[in-house]
């Protein structure tokens, strides 16, 4: 540093003169391969959201036409439902099913519609999906605001909806309904201008960001290139052999083999087992209260979460127009909303299975078939399988008699 | 609000339409000094009034040095300038620094003593800012430059949003005399601010955003890695920091550019270097020339004996170590850098030009200056001196910390990425320069959308910001 620096060669300007006309033309060829170019690495692209749900959708895409029987979910579905122990239930009441496991870690609502209407899409001929049923969040979670697993569900369809519903639940809120600012940017003026508006529409603008995002595939780079070399997510052959179950048992072996030290599957369970107290009082409040979120279950406590029974409604229309039957299951989780859950089971215009009843199916509380607050363990995804086969077989008549019993896992083997 | 985040994008479209709508000079500048403070406050709006006061201050200094007609009044009005602005870098940058090192230093002494309670946080760019301003003083105060009289000019040349967080840092000779006149967009070359912005765009969203999670875990965790990953870390470092920093330059100098304003060069392949002083006046050019020209020269670096100049350029390092960051590890990377003057000083001295050692050392010029730059890499990125401390040992004895790895495979990416960057050393692209406009808009339009699609999701602030 201590010689001359080479001088100064900043851009040189020279005087470039295009004709007005010609500019124009010479700037709108560059957008025309600027869109031509972004739709065709969309159409070459992967399926997109990441490896979790990129993996997934990718079996699916492949395999859908293997299986007649979807369950739809978060990480409460992914770890609870064993597609092999549903059909041998199943078949045991006289039904033929063949299930895969579509559950996926901290899927939200309209993340999960989007979800449903990609496997009907896929997969015509379904017979039946059963969704699990979860809370309304209009807002989005400012720290996953530009992550892709946010981003990938904001089709112009879901956008719709999504600002429609952050609209509503504004005017029936108010206040209530809460904009949840990035802590990186609470001092920007961009925040301080966003203050000025409701929050109905903060949120909205949200969503129309997200959705420009997705419509331009803004960082979808490695699906891009996963695409065009034609390499799959290398979660086909995980997918295949379980058809789509994992047990946490079974992650977390995989984890400690690979010695990955950030677990927070293993830290749930040891705070699981360490307040169990608290596990318990809360599962006494679901058999006393109306209504209940339980902290078990997974939840940003900024976002609102409301119960949207006109969207859960217009959903099973949807379905239902499809030809498919939707079977609404509400998780045997730490969360109720009673009034709600009768509402639903009144007027959603199709079946609904409730779990989330500890003194009706107290071993679905047993410390001893969960793995934390919030999910099952294998054994207990095990007898949560045979429940439900035995539960939709008796509401469509195909059932026999008599509860499956809860037996120990070297018994099931 | 990052370069490379779309709403940057939106943003800089509405700034370059609007700027060049508008039809007076002052119209424009008034545009863009609204527009450069919109743009700091998207950071920090907290921190507009700062640079504003620290601006006003110098603006009125430089009217009163040249309005007094005492040498000595002059001088304390620059003294009032240099108080004001390092008063500010000081407090704001290196407050937490000092005020935590002499707990520290009491407690190991003995004497209760208990860490500072008080948390300042760092304006982004204000070590840039700082500098910018002080030039000019400086300069008027040198005789080199008249003040400026129109306090929207100087907020401008403060502020100018596409320099004003991370460089690079423009002198007011450099910069002011280009407001006085009306921006023509006729002189603009638009290709080439484009190209340019692409290329930066590419080296920081396409490269460095995706090194840095790779990276990011081995310098955290500096023991828990094999010795080939630290080094495998250290090559990806490399290559990021150099993306990260100069695809921010690439990127202000071509919006500058798109404005109708030069900003100077910042790099010049400073991977090429075969020595310290040639890496110096290749890596943050703006920088390095501001120390020579501010701190070098003015001690007197340049006149006297050799070891007078020695000594002054090494304690110009240590100084630009520590401008770089309040940290024990920057001060490390100033102490090494020093120690390089001075053993490249005392090597040019001691050996003879022409020699066979001379030769065989400049042969390996390259390997020599990357080695070194990896020592100064761990000092430099490390999160504290424990695991900088960790590193270096890795580094130097090859011994495994631990069992982690990363794959080899990522050498490839370092490979490639220096391949491309050897052909634009030598000039093989220049060609693509005379394609017709037709096929350059076809071409920009393809490369911008491939450069959305591939950009890293997770969009890092830019390494410098944090200086």
């Amino acid at each position: 540093m201590l010689d001359p620096a080479p001088s100064s060669a900043a851009l040189q300007p020279k005087v470039y003169r295009p004709r007005a006309l010609g500019a124009v033309a010479r700037v709108l060829v560059g957008l025309g391969t600027f869109v031509a170019a972004l739709v065709a690495f969309r159409a070459v692209a992967a399926p997109p959201g990441g490896s979790v749900i990129g993996g997934k959708s990718e079996y699916w895409r492949a395999h859908g036409h293997e299986y007649d029987t979807v369950f739809l979910g978060s990480s409460h579905v992914f770890r609870a439902f064993v597609p092999a122990e549903f059909e041998r239930a199943a078949a045991q009441f006289g039904l033929e099913a063949r299930a895969f496991n579509f559950g996926v870690q901290a899927v939200h609502l309209l993340e999960q519609r989007h979800l449903l209407r990609q496997i009907l899409a896929d997969r015509p001929g379904l017979a039946r999906v059963f969704f699990e049923y979860q809370w309304l969040t209009p807002q989005i979670d400012p720290a996953n605001a530009f992550n892709p697993r946010t981003v990938y569900w904001h089709d112009a369809d879901t956008t719709r909806l999504a600002v429609a519903r952050a609209r509503h639940w504004g005017a029936e809120l108010g206040d209530g309904l809460a904009y949840v600012e990035s802590a990186a940017e609470r001092h920007s003026v961009f925040t301080l201008a966003e203050r000025l508006l409701p929050a109905d529409l903060r949120i909205a603008q949200g969503h129309l960001q997200h959705h420009l995002t997705d419509l331009a595939g803004i960082g979808r780079g490695k699906e891009v290139l996963r695409g065009l070399l034609g390499r799959a997510s290398g979660q086909t052959a995980r997918y295949r052999a379980q058809h789509g179950y994992l047990s946490l048992e079974e992650d977390e072996r995989e984890l400690a083999a690979r010695g990955e030290t950030r677990n927070s599957y293993r830290a749930r369970r040891e705070r699981f087992l360490a307040e169990q107290d608290a596990y318990h009082a809360g599962i006494d409040r679901l058999d006393a209260e109306a209504q209940v979120f339980g902290d078990g279950d997974w939840v940003d406590g900024s976002l609102t979460r409301v119960d949207d029974l006109e969207l859960m409604q217009g959903l099973a229309r949807e379905v239902a127009a499809a030809g498919v039957e939707l079977v609404l299951v509400i998780l045997p989780s730490q969360s109720a909303n009673r009034p709600f859950e009768e509402r639903l089971m009144e007027e959603l215009g199709a079946l609904v299975l409730r779990y989330n009843l500890p003194e009706r199916y107290p071993a679905l509380y047993d410390p001893e078939l969960r793995w934390d607050s919030g999910h099952l363990s294998a054994e207990g995804a095990l007898y949560f399988s045979r429940l439900l086969a035995r539960d939709y077989c008796a509401q469509r008549g195909t059932a026999r008699d008599g509860a499956p019993r809860h037996e120990p896992a070297e018994a099931q083997q | 609000m990052i370069f490379t985040e779309p709403r940057f994008l939106v943003f800089f479209l509405l700034v370059f339409g609007v700027h060049w709508a508008l039809r007076t000079n002052a119209a424009r500048k008034r545009w863009l000094a609204g527009v450069s403070l919109a743009f700091y406050g998207a950071w920090d709006w907290r921190f507009l009034g700062l640079m504003l006061a620290s601006s006003a201050i110098d603006y009125v200094a430089a009217l009163r040095i040249e309005a007094v007609r005492t040498p000595r009044a002059r001088r304390g009005w620059l003294v009032l300038s240099l108080v004001s602005n390092l008063g500010i870098l000081g407090f704001f940058k290196y407050y937490n620094f000092f005020a935590g090192s002499a707990a520290s230093f009491l407690r190991w002494l003995g004497l209760p003593a208990s860490d500072p309670t008080l948390a300042i946080l760092l304006p982004v760019g204000i070590s840039f800012y700082t500098f910018q301003a002080l030039s000019y003083t400086i300069d008027v105060y040198r005789g080199k430059l008249a003040p400026v009289r129109s306090a929207l000019d100087f907020v401008l040349f403060i502020a100018f949003f596409p320099q004003l967080v991370a460089g690079p840092i423009v002198r007011a000779t450099e910069f002011l005399p280009q407001l006085e006149a009306k921006r023509v967009f006729a002189r603009v070359d638009v290709r080439a601010a484009l190209t340019l912005f692409l290329i930066g765009f590419v080296k920081k969203g396409l490269v460095s955003d995706h090194v840095a999670p790779v990276i990011e875990p081995v310098f955290a965790e500096p023991g828990a890695y094999t010795a080939a990953s630290t080094w495998i870390a250290l090559f990806l470092y490399h290559v990021q920091i150099y993306c990260d920093f100069s695809g921010y330059s690439d990127m202000a100098i071509a919006t500058a550019g798109l404005l109708g304003y030069t900003l100077p060069k910042n790099f010049d392949f400073p991977f090429f270097a075969r020595n310290i002083s040639a890496f110096w006046q290749r890596w943050h050019i703006s920088l390095s020339t501001w120390f020579r020209d501010y701190f070098y020269f003015a001690l007197g670096g340049s006149k006297g004996s050799s070891l007078k100049g020695m000594l002054i350029g090494s304690l110009t390092m240590m100084v630009v170590g520590l401008w770089h960051g309040a940290g024990w590890q920057y001060l490390g990377f100033g102490v090494l850098m020093s120690g390089s003057i001075i053993v490249s000083r005392t090597w040019a001295l001691v050996v003879p030009e022409g020699s066979l050692l001379r030769r065989a050392v400049a042969f390996l010029g390259i390997p020599l200056m990357w080695w070194f730059l990896f020592w100064n890499w761990i000092l430099f990125r490390s999160a504290g001196w424990e695991s900088a401390w960790e590193m270096q040992r890795i580094f130097f004895f090859l011994q495994d910390g631990g069992t982690k790895g990363l794959e080899a495979s990522w050498l490839l990416l370092v490979a490639g990425f220096f391949a491309v960057h050897y052909a634009f050393y030598r000039g093989w692209f220049r060609r693509l320069a005379s394609v017709n406009d037709w096929f350059f808009a076809a071409a920009t339009g393809a490369a911008a959308a491939a450069c959305l699609v591939f950009v890293a999701t997770e969009t890092k602030a830019f390494i410098y910001f944090q200086f």
